[in-house]
């Protein structure tokens, strides 16, 4: 258990101001560890991540925004878990879990009753990623690499009902749905390099939303579906970037030397919390997002 | 900060009982142990060649050469990848988008373009990298680091060669063959040194006492007083528990200097910030301490085991599934920062001109992207980046093909990389023989 600043987390909590007036990120966790992809459970008051809690083994921790306190979310697992994905409204979250050598399944879980469902690998070296779960908590969507491409998948979260959103012709990525479950936006290589597209939610034609010569991936909708977070190397490294759902209205949000990464956002959509790398250390950083 | 690891549970995996006394028993003794780490002798300038110390970074599990250092952007989609490139500092040069910091500093370093090795597998092909021989050569052939080792002989305090990592590397449950001494004598095996994503160094040869507390320490006052401490005991112990050789690891331990390069406390922050607080990067900082000391032979591996996600294991580089996400997401980002680091830090000290840094996994990995969205073992062409020691930056060796799948100059094997290197530590033709080691090795053109 790891407290944070309970000024940090009180800081992290004020309405954020707009881009321009001189806001700061503010860290939400310290102790430096490797992070990858937060999500905000439904309330807002605790985001779940994961850390390389040693040189073996990735664990899902949760950070609780108003104790400041992080603690494992599975306490008994022994193996690697990540990717952690959670429903906006719903009780049922979604993680990549290490099943065996180079063999990695979606878990998806009922955090109130403890159900689990777990969506298997293929057979030999086989490694499902990027599990995203819709609003109301009925769908999953992930990635099934296969043919040389990655293929988006959806599957009901008992596990049934399995279908495929895009083909493995090139690489399709970090699903998310919008809020309302009508569309699903991710980023694909069907164009060359890594761009942003959003698509109806059970597949279909993609609408292109970005267009650059460096990889644009890990699109979030705001919880209101009007906006779109994501992460670009544009403009020399990882930088987070905001635009309208219609891919216009581009603002960058972050600009510094290091990695700033993973966007995902606090329902109340007044900021956004990513992983960012400062002095080479890696921690949860709440950022704030105004108006244009 | 560093620790005193657990001897005993550690013979499966460092040093053996056995390996580390002979180590410890070719140490100078206490009387040398006083002197200056950068104690010379009086040829030594002639042993050294132009590389006092070498840093060889082992990029363990090989990363995929078209992600990194040799991209293709225009070869077809199922070969390029999904990222895109940005220019180096060397005309008609780019790498990938995920390696920035070493794309800007290209002007501090060599690449070539155009190894093979061959040996498909791990193991082997490690042992093929770090030997310059396969694994079935009878005997076995010793590491470039025992023949340095061998080489310049034990002229200080720390031993001629390091090894940084958990553990001896292995793939799986086995570990690689190449490690150590071979024909020379497992005297000349690498000394184990782990570190900690927190810089807390880790000697695991060093607890030889079940009463010297191996906890962690925090700070250097806490360091001082464990190893005051562990004095203490040496000198309660009942001698004849004491061998004369457990004494030499005492005193490598307790030398005030040689304990110094293991402490990464005595680094400022904004020094130790810039590696990046990971294993590697701390690891790296490390090298760089231990080549200031004129260690001359510190191989630096990325990870302890080559697999890139398997229960139980160091995230390595063998990326047969998740290639693209983990270059992406943890890899790259780690090597990128650690690596620059690395050369700006030796720079700024003075060193790079008496420093060689070798960087580079033991194969490439396949140009055409595999049925799992990743990229398998490719023997028959990979990279390598070279630095310090004289050499001319800013170049390129070699070239490899369209896809990246074969060298369409001279292919560069292993042998010449460790003849290379070894022309560079000061170990000519005439040495070799006598040595019995590189036989018909010829270092690469343009490096020595």
């Amino acid at each position: 258990m790891r407290l944070v600043s309970a000024v940090a987390v009180a800081l992290s909590l004020v309405v954020a101001a707009s881009i321009g007036d001189g806001s700061e990120p503010v860290r939400l966790t310290t102790d430096g560890r490797l992070k990858f992809s937060p999500s905000f459970e439904p309330d807002g008051k605790a985001i779940i991540y994961a850390e390389l809690e040693k040189p073996t083994l990735l664990k899902l921790m949760r950070l609780n925004l108003e104790s400041g306190k992080t603690s494992v979310l599975h306490s008994s697992a022994s193996m690697s878990e990540f990717e952690p994905a959670c429903s906006r409204e719903s009780p049922i979250y979604a993680f990549a879990r290490l099943k065996g050598t180079l063999s990695v399944g979606i878990a998806i879980r009922n955090r109130e009753t403890g159900d689990e469902v777990v969506i298997p690998p293929a057979e030999g070296f086989s490694g499902l990623r990027s599990p995203a779960v819709s609003s109301d908590g009925k769908h999953v969507a992930y990635v099934f690499p296969d043919g040389g491409g990655e293929r988006l998948m959806s599957v009901a979260a008992d596990g049934t009902d399995r279908r495929e959103l895009a083909d493995a012709r090139s690489f399709n990525n970090w699903p998310d749905f919008s809020p309302d479950g009508r569309e699903i936006v991710f980023s694909s290589t069907r164009d060359g390099n890594y761009e942003v597209y959003v698509m109806p939610a059970d597949g279909g034609v993609a609408q292109r939303l970005t267009n650059s010569p460096y990889q644009d991936i890990r699109p979030r909708f705001s919880s209101e579906g009007q906006q779109i977070a994501y992460t670009s190397h544009r403009d020399g490294n990882a930088e987070l970037y905001v635009m309208d759902r219609d891919g216009t209205h581009v603002r960058r949000l972050t600009d510094h030397l290091e990695r700033d990464d993973y966007p995902t956002w606090n329902p109340r959509d007044s900021e956004i919390v990513a992983i960012c790398e400062r002095d080479g250390r890696h921690d949860l950083y709440a950022i704030p997002v105004g108006e244009e | 900060m560093f620790g005193i690891g657990s001897f005993r549970a550690r013979t499966c995996e460092g040093l053996t009982r056995r390996s580390f006394l002979q180590v410890a028993s070719s140490l100078p003794l206490a009387g040398t142990l006083g002197n200056s780490l950068s104690a010379v002798h009086a040829n030594e300038a002639s042993r050294k060649g132009r590389a006092k110390s070498i840093i060889f970074v082992f990029l363990w599990g090989a990363p995929s050469h078209l992600d990194t250092c040799d991209p293709k952007p225009d070869a077809p989609a199922e070969f390029r990848g999904p990222f895109g490139v940005v220019p180096t500092r060397t005309p008609g040069v780019h790498f990938t988008e995920l390696l920035p910091q070493m794309a800007r500093r290209s002007d501090r370093f060599t690449l070539v373009r155009s190894h093979v090795t061959t040996a498909p597998g791990h193991p082997d092909a490690g042992t093929l990298a770090l030997t310059g021989y396969e694994e079935t050569k009878t005997p076995l052939q010793p590491n470039f680091g025992s023949i340095v080792a061998r080489h310049r002989g034990h002229a200080a305090a720390l031993p001629p060669f390091l090894s940084i990592a958990n553990g001896i590397v292995m793939d799986s449950e086995r570990r690689i063959e190449g490690y150590g001494g071979a024909t020379l004598g497992r005297s000349h095996d690498p000394f184990l040194v782990g570190c900690r994503e927190d810089g807390e160094v880790n000697i695991p040869a060093l607890q030889l006492l079940d009463d010297v507390n191996p906890a962690r320490i925090s700070d250097r006052r806490r360091l001082s007083q464990q190893l005051d401490h562990v004095e203490l005991a040496r000198e309660a112990a009942d001698p004849s528990a004491w061998t004369r050789t457990n004494g030499h690891a005492y005193d490598l331990l307790t030398n005030p200097q040689a304990k110094a390069a293991f402490d990464l406390a005595r680094e400022s922050p904004a020094t130790r910030d810039r590696y990046g607080w990971t294993v590697f990067g701390q690891s790296a900082l490390l090298a760089r301490r231990l080549a200031e000391a004129e260690v001359p032979y510190i191989q630096l591996n990325y990870s302890r085991h080559v697999e890139a996600i398997n229960p139980g294991f160091e995230f390595g580089w063998d990326t047969h599934i998740y290639n693209f996400e983990l270059l992406q997401d943890w890899h790259c980002p780690i090597l990128d920062r650690a690596y620059s680091a690395l050369l700006d830090d030796l720079v700024e000290r003075g060193l790079m001109d008496q420093t060689l840094v070798v960087c580079m996994g033991e194969f490439g990995r396949t140009p055409r992207i595999s049925p799992r969205a990743a990229r398998d073992h490719w023997p028959h062409c990979y990279f390598s980046l070279w630095a310090g020691a004289g050499i001319e930056p800013g170049r390129v060796i070699g070239e490899s093909d369209a896809r990246g799948e074969h060298p369409c100059t001279e292919p560069l094997s292993p042998l010449r990389v460790g003849t290379t290197i070894a022309e560079l530590a000061g170990i000519d033709t005439e040495n070799r023989a006598g040595l019995r080691v590189l036989d018909g090795g010829r270092p690469i053109e343009g490096l020595v």
